[in-house]
């Protein structure tokens, strides 16, 4: 009997540690797509500053409409606060918005910090300075990702492997 | 919407606080004007007022709320949508309009760029001035610019500041929908500055009648002619002649057979004729029709209409 819930108790650990590296290599993975996604959303955002001259919450339900999640709420969320205009400035609530999209995705402080950097330029600088400060942003964010698409086969490898050992590991000490 | 929640919009939340307690007639509300480290002042009923932090019109300054810096970005920001360069061109002349066809004068540090306005940074100066049409200002006189039904080349001389914007707004309104026994007729409207239709986002914010086409923030010279291209106007319509290249786009326009209802800067025929481009125009005796306004009996005050040999056809002010 007591085999069996030795091997019950094994196959737990090493399914738990599976997951585990399972869920992170997937977690890897939704922010490679993710940054890719941020990446076409600031390009879009772009061409409206640079073509349309749309204003900023025009843009952001624009471009909302079309944007996946996490994206779309975030987007959303902007506008609604934005309209509300309840002693606010633009500043601020970028600000807050990209902390709040920083919680909600697979996004790493890395990948938040040139948006963030963004709050100051959106809608007060003129047309150039704001592409030329969205160039930045999207160069950082596409850093990024080309980093992480380096080096993701041999992470996920790494997590699995290392996972996997540990899971081993403990079931070593346990038995 | 209301003027108030027009101007509700605009405003940061400390002012709209102050106005809330004011508990003003917003029809009254003339100007409201934001100066950096200054008194909030308005003027109210012809009358200027300061405005104290619990809303109280005030004669004094002592008791006037000091606008700050946080009042003038939280404001600049609401009237550019949070985004100041999707104004970029109407910064360049100095002023925004808003929904409720209200104006918004900026001031602040002019950019320069060869020799040429490029931008206002630090904009710490904003005057609102409300959008006030004055429906059926234009009714007496109207019946002096027909000769056989077809309405005559028409140009308003007033001074600045007499009404001749609001006249000519509402002759466009009634030439377009039709008054009595004039049929309504299309009229194209060349509004380099936003101030006669008052457009938002392409929709005229005044009442510019039911035939009219606008362009908005177009130069005049240049819109004349996309005008007569696009619309096929009867009549076009534009504020403030000034440049050469304006008065020949005019000639060009009369000479299409396309009517004209135009304004210009100055008090009297002969202090028009005396202005080097539209002389030439007046002897020519292009212009059929003179309407001139009074400045000294008050804004939108008709003095008399006049054909092209001087004739008085109508006097208003006596």
């Amino acid at each position: 009997m007591g085999i069996y819930f030795k091997l019950a108790g094994a196959i737990c650990i090493m399914g738990a540690t599976g997951y585990f590296a399972v869920s992170m290599n997937q977690t890897m993975e939704l922010r490679k797509q993710e940054l890719r996604k941020l990446y076409s959303l600031l390009i879009q955002l772009k061409s409206e500053i640079q073509y349309m001259y749309n204003p900023l919450p025009e843009s952001f339900a624009k471009l909302a409409k079309s944007a996946k999640e996490p994206f779309s709420t975030w987007l959303f969320d902007m506008v609604n606060t934005l309209e509300e205009k309840e002693e606010i400035t633009f500043s601020d609530v970028w600000k807050e918005g990209v902390e709040n999209l920083h919680k909600h995705s697979a996004l790493e402080k890395e990948d938040v910090e040139p948006l963030k950097e963004l709050a100051d330029k959106l809608g007060s600088e003129d047309v150039s300075s704001q592409l030329k400060a969205i160039d930045y942003a999207v160069l950082h964010l596409e850093g990024n990702r080309t980093v992480l698409e380096k080096d993701l086969g041999q992470k996920k490898k790494v997590t699995v492997t290392l996972s996997l050992f540990c899971g081993a590991m403990t079931l070593i000490l346990l038995l | 919407m209301t003027k108030q929640e027009e101007i509700f919009k605009i405003l940061s939340a400390k002012l709209r606080k102050i106005l809330t307690a004011a508990n003003i007639h917003y029809e009254w509300l003339q100007e409201l004007r934001l100066r950096i480290h200054s008194p909030f002042i308005i003027i109210y009923g012809g009358k200027e007022y300061f405005l104290s932090e619990h809303g109280g019109l005030e004669r004094d300054r002592q008791n006037a709320y000091i606008v700050n810096a946080i009042d003038l970005k939280e404001t600049l920001e609401y009237i550019s949508s949070f985004s100041l360069y999707a104004y970029e061109d109407e910064i360049r002349q100095g002023f925004i309009t808003v929904q409720g066809g209200h104006r918004i004068g900026l001031a602040g540090k002019v950019i320069l760029e060869q020799e040429k306005v490029k931008s206002i940074k630090h904009i710490s100066f904003i005057n609102i001035r409300m959008s006030h049409e004055v429906i059926g200002c234009g009714a007496s006189i109207l019946p002096y610019l027909y000769v056989n039904q077809q309405i005559c080349h028409t140009l308003v001389i007033s001074p600045p500041g007499c009404g001749k914007t609001t006249l000519i707004r509402d002759m466009i309104r009634l030439i377009s929908d039709g008054y009595r026994e004039y049929p309504g007729i299309t009229v194209g409207v060349v509004d380099e500055r936003s101030e006669i239709a008052a457009c938002y986002r392409g929709v005229p914010q005044n009442d510019v009648g039911i035939r009219t086409d606008v362009l908005d923030c177009c130069p005049k010279a240049e819109g004349m002619l996309m005008m007569i291209r696009s619309m096929s106007p009867v009549l076009i319509a534009v504020d403030e002649l000034g440049k050469r290249e304006d008065i020949d786009a005019l000639e060009y326009v009369m000479n299409c057979g396309c009517r004209i209802l135009a304004t210009v800067h100055g008090s009297s025929v002969a202090d028009v004729h005396n202005k080097p481009v539209l002389s030439k125009m007046i002897e020519d005796k292009m212009f059929k029709r003179y309407i001139v306004l009074d400045g000294m009996e008050g804004p939108g005050k008709v003095r008399n209409v006049l054909d092209e040999l001087g004739n008085v056809l109508y006097t208003g002010v006596m």
